[in-house]
């Protein structure tokens, strides 16, 4: 069986790109089963040609109340393939293309729910960033501007040999590449948010608008690990100019 | 009477009107389909959401008995979620009413 199954790796920006790359692997025949951790391996079996739809969505429910909606969707003949915390809740569903059409969300209010979340999640990250940036440039231009020489240098060792010292600078340049993908994700949500309410005002009807969708949550992923790499690297150096 | 509000959505309309009698949520998907002729098909996200917002609001209940295994459970419109249903069509009537009066009476001016 596992030697007429398919492997694909692959890292997508944009969820809706994603989900219509998968629903063409079943058009030619192959059904997604499983996803590899960091959502960047795709596993497959042979199925009919367009046996499946498949539909992905961020559940931002937890717990009992996931189970509920898993639960609830399973009984509407609805598949769940997967649902990892590692891939910020994205999840995968499928149903039978043989039961007619196929979406998670019909309704306005459904797709604003959807997005608010993420609008929330990159805005936060985004700014988190941007303040901290901030404090460690307040901090350089003390160091710098306020004190002599004498205490500036015991200052300036003092802060390189200690473990915050390592940490910051991988910190630093790992933000300069994420914050601005935070902020601008962060604000396209935002604007699909604002422009569903705006829709919503004139009509409930979801067929004109496009379905834009979620991206870039495997930036969290590896964001997540490099940080940890950071901080064990942070530590290790850290410790050694201290001896 | 329940806390005042201007209009139903279609979609919480033909929710509450599927549920005038005990249905499973997911059975909801399939009544609503046969009442509107194939236009309306509520995504699943969609009906959860909505069953969660009405129960809140008390427009609805679970039905206590026999299929309340996880997911399964049943749904009926309550006394409140009745006269709601019930405020609705006399909307409707309305909107009907006044758009058959103006657009089929200018329609007639103009041949």
């Amino acid at each position: 069986m596992s030697d007429k199954n398919k492997v694909i790796r692959k890292a997508f920006a944009d969820v809706q790109k994603e989900e219509t790359w998968i629903n063409e692997q079943c058009a030619e025949g192959w059904a997604l089963v499983k996803i590899g951790v960091g959502g960047l391996k795709f596993m497959f079996e042979p199925c009919q040609p367009g046996e499946y739809i498949y539909r992905t969505e961020i559940v931002t429910l937890s717990g009992q109340k996931k189970k509920d909606y898993f639960g609830f969707s399973e009984n509407a003949g609805v598949e769940l393939i997967t649902n990892q915390w590692w891939n910020m809740g994205l999840t995968y569903f499928r149903k039978k293309a043989s039961d007619g059409p196929f979406e998670l969300y019909s309704d306005v209010d459904g797709k604003i729910r959807q997005h608010g979340p993420l609008r929330n999640l990159y805005l936060f990250a985004g700014w988190i960033f941007i303040v901290l940036y901030i404090l460690s440039a307040i901090n350089i231009f003390m160091d710098i501007l306020l004190f002599d020489a004498t205490f500036k240098s015991a200052m300036a060792s003092y802060l390189w040999n200690t473990v915050v010292a390592k940490y910051n600078l991988v910190f630093h340049v790992f933000g300069l590449i994420v914050t601005p993908l935070f902020l601008s994700l962060g604000y396209r949500y935002r604007r699909n948010v604002k422009h569903l309410k705006e829709e919503k005002e004139i009509g409930e009807e979801m067929s004109i608008m496009k379905r834009t969708k979620s991206g870039f949550r495997w930036v969290v992923f590896v964001t997540v690990i490099i940080f940890i790499m950071a901080f064990i690297l942070g530590i290790y150096f850290g410790l050694n100019s201290l001896q | 009477m329940p806390n005042s509000i201007n209009a139903l959505t279609e979609t919480i309309f033909y929710i509450l009107l599927s549920m005038t009698e005990p249905l499973h949520g997911y059975a909801v998907v399939q009544k609503v389909k046969d009442l509107s002729d194939g236009r309306v098909v509520l995504g699943t996200g969609t009906l959860y959401g909505a069953i969660e917002n009405l129960m809140k609001k008390g427009w609805i209940i679970e039905v206590p008995g026999k299929n309340n295994v996880r997911g399964k459970k049943e749904y009926r419109v309550t006394e409140d979620g009745g006269q709601i249903l019930k405020r609705e069509l006399n909307r409707l009537r309305e909107l009907v009413k006044n758009g058959e009066l103006i657009l089929e009476n200018s329609g007639g001016n103009r041949k």
